[in-house]
């Protein structure tokens, strides 16, 4: 399981999202995909025959680290790319789900 | 030193070359096919996998003048039809092909009008479409927007994956005995008494030789340049045009989308993209005086504006989207807008297969090529394409014998 490494490491201050229902510890200015496999989830969405895919280029340019996102007080979900997307306080994210079954409202 | 020796040496590793290179190995034909750089990276692997058989926007613009020719086009539609419904047995692969129909949209009376003439023609050679209401378009398709007045209806048409289809090709032509050399650059064609002798770079600094009875031009965008080392015209002229590609999405669109009076093509691909296009225009690069043969053209962002706004006046849903990526891709035209398919006469041997809608058609170019290759005849005529059309250019061009 990944782990941060903290000697040496001045953090951004304390951040908490919701991942899957579960509230998660982050730190401000992290990426949403730092923060997804910090806590052990490699699997952040599905193909539309269920394979799993994560982060691959970490760069924004391979789309294959899209995840849920809907920002705090929202409840509209949208897929965005979590290598390129910081964590914000009370964000909600959901993983592992079938990217082409999207509609347009995200949900 | 004894050459290697082909029956047939095709020049161009598009959709066109390794098809033909395909159906002339199953014919029992030894064939050598060189591309100067990867297989599929040209236009055949650029474009969005239309397969539109009803007769396409550029062809209808002036009707009345090409009313022949056009019938005789919408004939070979139904060969193509025929040959990309076995496409997937045919080659042992999976093409993501889907043939659920498409609707050419018309908005206003003059669209209409120019429907109704088009549908005559189409249905006089026997291809099945229907022009279809508004409202009748719309219980087939909910995702069109209101200004859809009429649509004519093919239901034949459809997509697959252009990405997939040249390399399939290529696999089995490669299990049937076709050596084919990528990074292999022609430099030179000669003939001689015993045919033909291809040049070609093997690396940066060597060259390597081939003879073949034949050789088969089928490279593309660079064909005229192909038909320069044997000192002939080729009247092809390159056009650049952009693709665009939407986020995925459930499926909401199950036809090809085109139209009759405006520029588009719009699909969605089994993965839940929404390829966009429809002959909206890149910008080429020059180069020494020429169009350059070795930049890609650049993206005009007018052409972007209009292409998307064109879509989402047709499909406004596609308006929610967000656009992944847009590219550009070169392809070579004539000047009456048909393909040119056949024997140069000037240059016994040297045929020729380019221009002309190469994805949809491709296949059926390439099997009607190989036919007239191997037997000198092709079993639904092509002379309508012949480059004699072209005499005139090369009657000063060809090297005496």
């Amino acid at each position: 399981m990944p782990r941060r490494q903290n000697k040496s490491v001045v953090r951004g201050e304390p951040v908490t999202v919701l991942v899957d229902g579960q509230e998660v510890m982050a730190h401000g200015g992290e990426s949403v995909a730092t923060v997804l496999l910090a806590s052990g989830i490699s699997v952040f969405n599905r193909t539309r025959k269920g394979r799993p895919r994560g982060p691959f280029c970490n760069m924004g340019t391979c789309f294959e680290c899209q995840v849920l996102i809907a920002r705090p007080g929202s409840s509209r979900f949208e897929w965005r790319r979590a290598c390129l997307q910081q964590v914000q306080p009370a964000m909600k994210i959901r993983t592992g789900e079938l990217i082409s079954s999207a509609d347009f409202s995200g949900n | 030193m004894s050459l290697t020796t082909y029956d047939v040496g095709v020049v161009g590793g598009g959709l066109v070359g390794c098809a033909t290179a395909f159906y002339l190995s199953k014919a029992g034909a030894k064939v050598v096919l060189l591309e100067r750089g990867q297989l599929n990276r040209g236009a055949s692997g650029r474009n969005a996998g239309s397969l539109h058989f009803q007769l396409e926007h550029r062809l209808i613009q002036d009707i009345d003048a090409e009313t022949e020719q056009l019938e005789y086009y919408v004939g070979l539609a139904l060969l193509a039809i025929k040959l990309w419904r076995s496409i997937d047995s045919d080659l042992d692969t999976d093409t993501q092909l889907g043939m659920h129909g498409g609707l050419m949209i018309a908005e206003t009376d003059a669209e209409i009008e120019l429907a109704e003439r088009k549908q005559r023609i189409e249905k006089s050679q026997g291809l099945q479409v229907e022009l279809l209401s508004g409202e009748e378009a719309r219980s087939l398709a909910p995702y069109l927007s209101r200004r859809v007045r009429a649509a004519l209806h093919c239901p034949d048409e459809g997509h697959c994956n252009p990405r997939l289809v040249t390399l399939a090709y290529a696999s089995q032509a490669q299990a049937a005995g076709v050596q084919i050399i990528p990074g292999a650059a022609v430099t030179h064609l000669h003939r001689d008494s015993n045919g033909w002798k291809i040049g070609y770079s093997a690396t940066s600094s060597t060259t390597e030789t081939v003879r073949c009875t034949s050789v088969l031009n089928a490279a593309g965008v660079w064909a005229p340049q192909i038909a320069r080392l044997a000192h002939l015209h080729l009247p092809l002229y390159p056009v650049a045009l952009m693709m665009s590609v939407t986020e995925r999405v459930k499926p909401f669109v199950g036809h090809l989308i085109q139209h009759v009076g405006r520029r588009l093509s719009l699909k969605q691909n089994e993965d839940g993209n929404v390829l966009i296009g429809g002959g909206w225009t890149g910008r080429l690069r020059e180069e020494g005086g020429n169009w350059s043969s070795s930049m890609d053209a650049d993206i005009q962002y007018e052409s972007l504006q209009g292409n998307l706004k064109t879509a989402t006046d047709i499909v406004p849903e596609v308006g929610a989207l967000r656009l992944l990526r847009t590219w550009t891709g070169s392809t070579a035209i004539t000047a009456d807008q048909l393909p040119v398919l056949g024997e140069m006469s000037e240059a016994p041997g040297f045929y020729v297969a380019a221009g002309g809608s190469g994805f949809t058609y491709g296949p059926v170019y390439a099997k009607l090529m190989s036919e007239l290759m191997l037997t000198g005849r092709s079993t639904y005529p092509i002379t309508p394409f012949s480059p004699s059309r072209f005499r005139g250019l090369n009657a000063f061009m060809a090297r005496p014998d």
